[in-house]
């Protein structure tokens, strides 16, 4: 049988290379440390027998190698502790490893595989794997933001009142009335921040909820939301996102 | 001030000058209300409840009215504003000039409508009680914006201290989240069997890194040493597990060693670095520790970013501003030049 470890910390590789030696019948035939490499290295070469996967590789989450390449046989992930990692393999009854690793859990492994009735079904898991993951991306609560040139500064989204466009350049209005200067563009920043939190009234603007202060009725049935902090533009809701706007301040 | 600061401090201001408009007059509202009794006396000297009312009123809007004055004068416009003396020297001037003028005018409308000429005599009374409507004004003003001063840095030294909590917190949770610490247990279980001599001093170092993170909350300072020290040890535990793929250069002069920062502050940076960047045979990681010239700290690495972007980017550079904001009112410089991350901390003597 023939395996290949993708796993970037050199002793764990060594140490499941130690157990599958003891374990028998497995050939470790590569070991790959990232990404980039494993996806490399399947374009070029036949799929083993199986595969054991860190979740952390050296340049990002394991499950971004399944974006890349088909993998058609069955992976077994390894992992140091990751809750959320672990409650989605639960669900989706995929094999994993806990480290450090046990030569009895590897023989479960493999045993259970042997069992294993079709690979249709270990396609499937996977797939709702990576999906569980792709939701459950945390939003992002810390921003580090270019000022004056080359210098950076940490900003936590809590401190964002408002993000809008000013002339082609996506900035952000914070509650203590600093404006800060995106490099992303407000498409992206709407992904990126928690929608319970901020909204996106219109193309131009997305606002906090905190920074809420009233609203008024404008003309055209459209509503005028007034900010906490001092803000020169009208932000204006269309009448047809009136709903979803209320449903957001409301929820 | 925030909206519900200047609500407040003008329902203060009416408040008050009601206060100051009953204080004033207080002979003649004494006059009015015990004065009945007294028949004759009534009949030259009563006053009437309009000439009473005019009387107060008019006072209570100077006093109002300066209170809106010195909003503007005396009020700080940004949170830690300090007072200069040139706007306390205005302010006096402003406000005793206004109280004199407006008296003037009202007194002249007043007359008007309500000639009872006794109250009219004394010019002494007229300016002794503008001054005493200014002085009062002021000192109100300024005691208010002593109490507004004193609760705005209440609030944020809560606000600095719980976040110098979460802060610790947070580095406590990192240094013993449950992935650092199976990670290092997966190297010695290794080592122990291949290299037991390392694996000594592996146990070694993960007992002081260990130790060091779980007392960093006695001390809000260590020296640049103690840090170091500890740095060795969290140091030999990352590299056994990245060997040479991840290189880490130290200069620091012994001159420095007694600087100071708060505890973990190096370590949170390199783990940053650790966290957000490949460490591959491919693309080897080095991080460079320096002090510069600047009595600054300086850890470095080039940019190798990961393909998926790692949660949490800046809770823990923030987190050390913060900390380094409420120790020593300086932030903590972080920038980005030629592919390479920087952040430089300054060392407190």
């Amino acid at each position: 049988m023939t395996a290949i470890i993708i796993e970037d910390e050199i002793l764990a590789v060594k140490h499941l290379r130690q157990i599958l030696d003891e374990t028998g019948g497995i050939r470790v035939v590569e070991e790959l440390e990232s990404i980039s490499g494993a996806v490399e290295w399947f374009k070029e070469n036949p799929q083993p027998d199986i595969i054991f996967m860190d979740i952390h590789l050296a340049d990002g989450l394991a499950f971004e190698i399944f974006r890349h390449v088909n993998i058609l046989c069955p992976v077994v992930f390894t992992t140091a502790y990751d809750e959320y990692a672990l409650k989605a393999f639960k669900v989706n009854s995929i094999d994993y490893l806990l480290k450090p690793i046990e030569i009895d859990d590897v023989k479960n492994a493999l045993q259970k595989l042997k069992n294993l009735t079709s690979a249709g079904s270990m396609q499937t898991a996977l797939h709702n794997l990576i999906n569980t993951f792709k939701n459950q991306t945390k939003y992002k609560t810390h921003f580090l933001l270019p000022v004056k040139g080359d210098k950076l500064i940490p900003v936590k989204a809590d401190e964002l009142a408002c993000l809008y466009i000013d002339t082609g350049i996506v900035k952000a209005l914070t509650f203590d009335n600093r404006i800060l200067r995106f490099e992303n563009n407000l498409e992206e920043l709407a992904e990126m921040l928690n929608p319970d939190d901020f909204f996106r009234a219109n193309r131009q603007y997305i606002i906090s909820r905190k920074a809420v202060h009233d609203i008024d009725l404008w003309f055209n049935n459209r509503l005028s939301v007034n900010l906490k902090v001092p803000f020169s533009e009208k932000i204006l809701i269309s009448k047809a996102r009136i709903g979803e706007f209320k449903a957001w301040f409301g929820a | 001030m925030e909206k519900e600061g200047k609500w407040k401090y003008f329902r203060i201001a009416a408040l008050l000058s009601a206060a100051i408009a009953i204080t004033l007059h207080f002979p003649l509202v004494v006059n009015y209300l015990f004065n009945y009794e007294s028949a004759e006396h009534r009949h030259h000297f009563m006053i009437s409840f309009t000439h009473l009312g005019m009387e107060l009123f008019i006072t209570f809007l100077v006093a109002l009215l300066m209170f809106t004055l010195n909003f503007f004068i005396l009020l700080p416009v940004q949170k830690h504003e300090r007072l200069h003396i040139l706007r306390i020297f205005l302010s006096v001037i402003l406000t005793f000039s206004s109280v004199t003028i407006l008296n003037h005018l009202f007194y002249s409308v007043k007359e008007i409508l309500d000639p009872q000429p006794w109250v009219r005599g004394h010019r002494e009374e007229f300016d002794i009680r503008n001054f005493f409507v200014s002085a009062l004004v002021i000192g109100s003003v300024l005691i208010i914006r002593l109490i507004f001063q004193k609760q705005t840095v209440t609030l944020e030294n809560e606000t600095l201290r719980r976040e110098a909590l979460q802060s610790q917190f947070e580095s406590l949770k990192n240094q013993l989240s449950p992935h650092f610490l199976f990670n290092s247990l997966t190297a010695l279980k290794i080592l122990i069997k291949e290299a037991p001599d390392i694996a000594q001093n592996y146990v070694n170092s993960l007992s002081k890194a260990l130790r060091y993170t779980l007392q960093s909350n006695e001390k809000r300072l260590v020296t640049l040493k103690e840090e170091m020290d500890f740095m060795e040890s969290y140091l030999f535990l990352i590299k056994m597990r990245f060997d040479t793929n991840l290189t880490v250069q130290t200069h620091i002069p012994e001159s420095h060693l007694l600087f100071k920062i708060p505890p973990l502050t190096i370590q949170t940076l390199v783990e940053n670095a650790i966290k957000h960047n490949e460490i591959s045979r491919k693309n080897p990681l080095t991080i460079s520790i320096q002090v510069t010239p600047e009595d600054t700290l300086k850890v470095i690495n080039p940019i190798q970013m990961k393909l998926t972007p790692q949660d949490g980017t800046g809770i823990g550079l923030s987190n050390l501003s913060k900390q380094f904001m409420l120790l020593i009112g300086r932030e903590i410089t972080i920038s980005r030049e030629n592919n390479h991350f920087k952040v430089e901390v300054p060392l407190i003597k």
